[in-house]
């Protein structure tokens, strides 16, 4: 038996500034023979510790067929976000993962595929995005939608530019204030589903994003006419252990960092304090 | 020497072989304190035991999920993190838990284990020898007979011990507490009838002078199915202290926090310490969102977690044992512990 | 191993046990044989103790180096002290020496700073944070009574038949009264709510009256106007030596209704309750005190438990909820510059000879208060020597206090933490927490228990009592060390101690003073007063407050206590746990002026007053009425106190931080 509360050593790799207060991280763990065998499904997180501050957990950011590396992208709002903000590469983060269950991604192939991010919710999506991306034959239409609340707080802009040049597939961004630079849409996320045509009986949604987002993005959804279990999202709690055990992050009697953080909005719904 | 599974000791010689015991393992077991209070400490001597008692008003979930507990220590070797998890506990004796608090410990091995083992309760846990006693005269918040929580087990104890007297009933629930018996030299004669009956009379009579009464079914059926009237939360929300005793003091509770304590070298500890979920802070986000905000939430939550079939179903036993410390520890009057919140909800719906 | 000991976090003093493993405190839990909390402790209870091994603990003296505060002996620490202050003496005299003790620490500490100040340093200057809250309470009780501490018991409320909680919340700032208050109201008791803010608990009580903030004591006198006039006064045991209603016949409740905005069948009703229903606990808190009629409310009330028979029986009385773990034991011991130890006056002869037995010396006159000694800093203050009090933000108007603290020559403060006014001082030293030192305090009730060692000082830190014995030696004078001699020196000092023996403290619970079962039978007051009666003195010229709301301010701001956060949240704010719990700064207002200024619950918003602005959320909530803002005070984040006023009640000194006119922006 190991103990479940000790984190391994990583090494920053890189790290790149996506907007005025977030960062994405690229980390590989310090211990060769763990950094070979380390793999984790989109949807995961981790538990990154900055040693002395404390411990805060984190999805993955990037695509999981990417050998011996992750990302974590990094909003400073807490005490431990701040401090890994102040980190530089070469420094060291404690790291226990990956935790937690995964997006459904074999259970999809076929179908239309939508996804919906909202500021800082995009990076855990975007690790689902990049492999499905990687088998683009084996989806239908495939669509993504981002909003932000400014065109500077869009995370991974680089990416996005991509995204929008890309014929197959439908990549559409707003932001709640524009400035001076920005030519596309105004408004919340949801406002682009207008501009979408979607078959809802072939369409499996992704949702991600701040939790007032999500409940929207539900709503209108089941307005749509999605199956409850066509839609897919990420819930969020206060967390400590990621294993179940601190209590947190439960929800009824689930636990959001074992039996989560994906669930469907049918096992959403169930939830008895949704 | 082969003991028998129901055993018969006189009580002197049982001590004398704990006595024994306490030379090579430490044994824990109940003292008064000045001013009356029961505290379970290490003891040097088997004369500083108290039998007047019937519980600590502290949980023995203590001497496994301490309420602060070294979760790893960490320095920096150049700008290296070094961590490392705690020394390993040394095996001891807890000498004269009671029923619910054995009982508290089952459903906490339950909790601890699984996919995710917590290595540091169940090293604790293993290397805990366990002789219980079974309660003859409860307190008048007792209600473990609502709860399967005693007043004596079936199983679950290394050694229950059932005073008879001059003698103990010695049953023997593990095969480290056959060990015990036979290494510190324990004479056991095997129980006769008239033991045994004795017992069943004591414990029957234990039995009938439990006052609170918690008849489970009901709330916990309105519980599952969300069938509380949100009113009725809401008073209750109203008049919680959102001390967080109810969950410090009960054997099934285990919520933790982590936090670090660094020291000004560079060093640093990483603790967990007892969380409630009757505290806002509980879960609250850093961006500042509370999805448990108001204490009807959060004492509505604590309910959930006790007395809904989902969890019982999960845990094979209800979140409460009938200890009664709840009863005690609410600032509140005997308005939200488990007997009462139980009576107010069956009799509301 | 558990050590019984005595909370440290309120008023109540609750009995619990600390729990130790290898010299660190890992918990705390309710002493189930305490008479008073019966195994019971409230969050801060549970959680407090965090704050001892907290990382930020200060482990060895530091002293000013240029601009810096840098590690420094105790040796070095001690002389610097000794020797700036022996300069300052002999430059300007004795009396440019200000000593500021506090509330906090044991009896014995306070009284060791009472008589190291008095009679070491000669200076007349010496004074506490009861100024702060309870200045109004010490002058009116020790008038009356010749003692300023409660007439009733906590207990005293279990027996009550009816109870009147005045600008204060119970369950907020002492949450074990507040229990009691609760179980009375549930056993259907009838509980009178006056206050601006409607608490969590107020639903539960029978009558709430909801007076304008500041207009408390035309409320009070339309009380005894309604009782007298009704003729429903029963002086009861006590008696009254002279019952003069002069002034109070224009209180009708119909007038009172049009001052405060309560409604006057409310007041009828109250009064009723209070003549009628049996006996009566009145508490009454800091709501009623921190106001420019602080002494006058406090007599009102007084008037009130007289005239109701409510002194001198059991289930009846008058208690100011003290606000810290021990601002009692620092009344007792004397540490408010009018008083001598004992709650004696200082200006009387007879006292001075007293103590002058055991001190030598001591000043004639009373010298200045807290807030007068930062009012006359680098003036006739040009040193200060602060125990275990975050001055700097515990005083109104804190960018004026912050500044006074820099004009002093010298400052030397004595903490835990480096507060924000340590971080001020010349010299700081670092002090012992509860859990590393014996003594007592004294709960809100008169309550003498015992404060045990638990482990050893962390780091080089000393006790305060050590300390100041320490300097006193420097100044070559000799202080018992063993807290046990200092409480039996103390009680040659301290007359309404002489009844204990020591031993008796041990007991749980402890005794309260004047006797062991001073509580029981005919009610502390009784015990206190003996054979004489009270005085009936209705105070009937209110001055208006100093700032009301105007066209520029057009709000009424006024603070009160959350749960979380006690004193300057020095303490508090370094538990883990209590952190958590209350991270942001909220600024309330009545429901219908949100929706009239266009703003929401969650918005951020900033305070205005006159002295400065405070960036907070808005809560928009039914619980305080149209034109009035409610501001929690003592948070970390955002300090209440740097936006109220400074201006000084005459009587008592007491400066009105309850209430000043401010206006809302967005922010």
């Amino acid at each position: 038996m190991e103990n479940l509360y000790l984190p391994d050593l990583a090494l920053i790799d890189r790290i790149v500034d996506e907007t005025s207060d977030t960062k994405t991280f690229t980390l590989h763990f310090a211990n060769k023979a763990l950094n070979r065998r380390f793999s984790f499904k989109s949807g995961q997180f981790v538990e990154a510790t900055v040693f002395g501050v404390g411990e805060a957990p984190f999805g993955f950011a990037s695509n999981p067929h990417t050998p011996q590396q992750f990302d974590i992208t990094v909003r400073a709002i807490g005490a431990v976000t701040h401090a890994m903000h102040a980190l530089k590469e070469g420094d060291y983060l404690g790291i226990r993962g990956p935790l937690g269950n995964s997006f459904p991604l074999e259970e999809v192939t076929d179908q239309d595929i939508l996804f919906i991010a909202g500021g800082i919710g995009l990076p855990p999506l975007k690790s689902l995005i990049e492999p499905m991306l990687d088998r683009r034959d084996e989806f239908g239409q495939f669509i993504i939608l981002y909003g932000a609340r400014t065109p500077a707080d869009r995370v991974y802009k680089p990416l996005l530019e991509t995204w929008s040049k890309r014929t197959d597939i439908q990549f559409l961004q707003t932001v709640d204030t524009p400035d001076a630079t920005w030519q596309g849409p105004v408004g919340v996320v949801t406002t682009l589903m207008e501009k979408i045509k979607l078959d809802i009986n072939r369409t499996v949604a992704f949702t991600c994003g701040p939790p007032v987002m999500i409940r929207f993005v539900i709503q209108d959804l089941l307005g749509m006419g999605f199956a409850e279990d066509r839609i897919i999202s990420t819930l969020e709690r206060y967390m400590k252990c990621g294993v179940g055990k601190c209590g947190h992050c439960a929800i009824g009697h689930k636990y959001i960092c074992v039996d989560g953080p994906v669930f469907s909005y049918r096992q959403i719904k169930r939830l008895p304090e949704r | 020497m082969q003991v028998s599974a129901k055993a018969i000791v006189p009580k002197t010689l049982f001590l004398e072989g704990l006595a024994r015991c306490m030379k090579k393992t430490e044994v824990i077991a109940p003292v008064k304190m000045k001013g009356g209070d029961i505290t379970f400490e290490p003891i040097s001597n088997v004369r500083q035991i108290t039998f007047d008692y019937v519980n600590d008003h502290d949980p023995l979930k203590r001497f496994f999920i301490p309420a602060r507990e070294e979760l790893f220590s960490y320095h920096f070797s150049g700008n290296k993190p070094v961590a490392k998890s705690p020394p390993q506990p040394k095996p001891r004796v807890l000498f004269g838990i009671r029923s619910c608090d054995l009982q508290g410990l089952a459903h906490m091995d339950g909790f601890f284990q699984g996919a995710f083992e917590d290595q540091l309760y169940w090293q604790r846990r293993q290397q805990t020898l366990t002789i219980s006693l079974a309660c003859t005269e409860p307190l008048d918040t007792c209600f473990c007979i609502c709860c399967n929580g005693g007043p004596w087990l079936e199983h679950g104890f290394d050694l229950q011990l059932t005073d008879l007297g001059e003698t103990f009933l010695v049953e023997i629930g593990s095969a480290a507490g056959r060990r015990f018996l036979e290494e510190w030299h324990v004479p056991c004669q095997s129980a006769k009838r008239k033991d045994l009956q004795l017992r069943q009379e004591l414990m029957q009579k234990c039995d009938e002078k439990m006052i609170p009464t918690a008849y489970l079914a009901k709330a916990c059926i309105q519980i599952t199915n969300n069938r509380v009237r949100e009113e009725l939360w809401d008073e209750m929300g109203a008049e919680c202290f959102s001390c967080g005793g109810c969950t410090h003091v009960c054997p099934c509770c285990t919520c933790f926090d982590v936090y670090d304590c660094p020291q000004e070298d560079g060093q640093g500890t990483r603790y967990r310490c007892w969380d409630s979920c009757q505290y806002a802070g509980f879960t609250r986000e850093a961006s500042g969102h509370n999805p448990r905000a108001k204490a009807k939430e959060r004492v509505k939550r604590r309910f959930y977690h006790k007395l809904s079939y989902a969890y019982i179903q999960q845990d094979g036993h209800p979140g409460c044992v009938g200890c009664g410390r709840c009863i005690t520890v609410c600032q509140a009057f005997n308005q939200l512990d488990v007997p009462a919140v139980v009576k107010r909800l069956r009799r509301d719906g | 191993m558990k050590i019984q000991t005595t909370c440290p976090f309120c008023g109540c003093g609750c009995g619990m046990l600390l729990e130790v493993e290898a010299n660190q405190v890992i918990s705390a839990s309710p002493q189930r044989s305490h008479p008073l909390s019966r195994g019971t402790l409230c969050i801060k209870g549970w959680n407090g103790h965090q704050i001892i091994h907290h990382p930020q603990r200060l482990t060895q003296p530091l002293i000013r180096n240029r601009q810096k505060l840098v590690p420094a002996s105790w040796r070095q620490a001690i002389t610097l002290v000794h020797d700036r202050l022996a300069k300052l003496r002999d430059d300007h005299g004795a009396d440019c020496i200000g000593v500021i003790g506090s509330v906090k620490t044991t009896t014995e500490e306070a009284y060791l700073l009472n008589r190291l100040a008095r009679s070491v340093l000669g200076t007349p200057h010496v004074d506490s944070l009861v100024r702060y809250d309870h200045a109004p309470s010490v002058r009116v009780l020790q008038a009356q009574m010749g003692y300023a501490t409660a007439c009733a018991g906590i207990l005293d409320i279990e027996k009550a038949s009816v109870i009147l909680i005045a600008g204060a919340n119970p369950k907020a700032q002492a949450a074990r009264v507040g229990s009691y208050i609760f179980q009375a109201a549930k056993r259907g008791i009838p509980v009178i709510h006056i206050d601006p803010r409607q608490q969590e608990h107020t639903p539960l009580y029978t009558l709430f009256m909801q007076p304008r903030p500041g207009t408390d004591l035309a409320l009070f006198n339309a009380l005894l106007h309604v009782i007298i006039a009704r003729g429903w006064q029963d002086p009861g045991v006590l008696g009254i030596s002279h019952l003069r209603d002069d002034g109070l016949q224009r209180f009708t409740p119909e007038y009172a209704e049009q001052v405060c905005g309560v409604p006057a069948h409310q007041i009828v009703q109250a009064a009723e309750l209070m003549a009628k229903s049996g006996p009566g606990v009145i508490i009454y808190g800091t709501g009623v005190t921190q106001q420019v009629n602080g002494t006058a409310n406090v007599q009102a009330l007084w008037n009130l438990a007289l005239l109701t028979g409510n002194m001198g029986r059991e289930g009846a009385g008058l208690i100011p909820l003290l606000s810290a773990n021990n601002m009692q034991g620092a009344i007792d011991a004397g540490l408010m510059t009018e008083l001598a130890p004992g709650h004696r006056l200082i200006k009387e002869t007879p006292t001075r000879h007293d103590v002058a037995e055991y001190w030598g010396s001591l000043p004639e006159k009373k010298g200045l208060t807290v807030q007068e000694m930062l009012n006359q800093a680098g003036k006739r203050i040009k040193g200060l020597y602060v125990v275990g009090e975050n001055l700097a933000w515990a005083a109104p108007d804190t960018q004026a206090s912050t500044k006074a603290l820099k004009n002093l020559d010298f400052l030397v403060v004595q903490d835990l933490f480096l507060t924000e006014t340590a971080a001020l001082a010349d010299v700081v030293l670092p002090a012992c927490s509860y859990a590393e030192k014996e003594g007592t305090f004294t709960n809100l009730e008169g309550r003498i228990q015992r404060v045990r060692q638990a482990i050893r000082p962390v780091g080089a830190c000393l006790s305060d009592g050590e300390i100041i014995a320490r300097l006193a030696k420097a100044f070559g004078a000799t202080f018992p060390s063993d807290p046990k001699q200092i409480f039996l020196e103390m009680q040659s000092c301290i007359p309404c101690y002489q009844q204990i023996k020591y031993a008796q403290l041990d007991q749980p619970g402890g005794v309260v003073w004047p006797a062991p079962g001073a509580q029981k039978g005919n009610g502390r007051c009784r015990a206190l007063l003996g054979e004489r009666r009270g005085g009936f003195y209705p105070v009937t010229a209110g001055a208006p407050f100093t700032e009301p709301p105007d066209d520029e301010y057009p709000f009424a701001l006024f603070t009160g206590r959350p749960v979380f956060h006690r004193r300057t949240g020095t303490m508090v704010s370094r538990s883990f746990t209590l952190d958590k719990e209350d991270p942001i700064v909220t600024v309330e207002i009545n429901t219908d002026d949100a929706k009239a200024l266009k703003l929401r619950s969650g918005w951020p918003v900033k305070v205005v007053t006159r002295r400065g602005h405070l960036r907070c959320t808005l809560v928009a909530t039914r619980a305080i009425a149209p034109g009035t803002l409610f501001l929690p005070i003592h948070h970390k984040e955002g300090l209440s106190q740097s936006l109220m006023l400074a201006a000084l009640e005459s009587e008592s000194g007491i400066p009105e931080m309850k209430l000043c006119a401010a206006k809302l922006e967005t922010a």
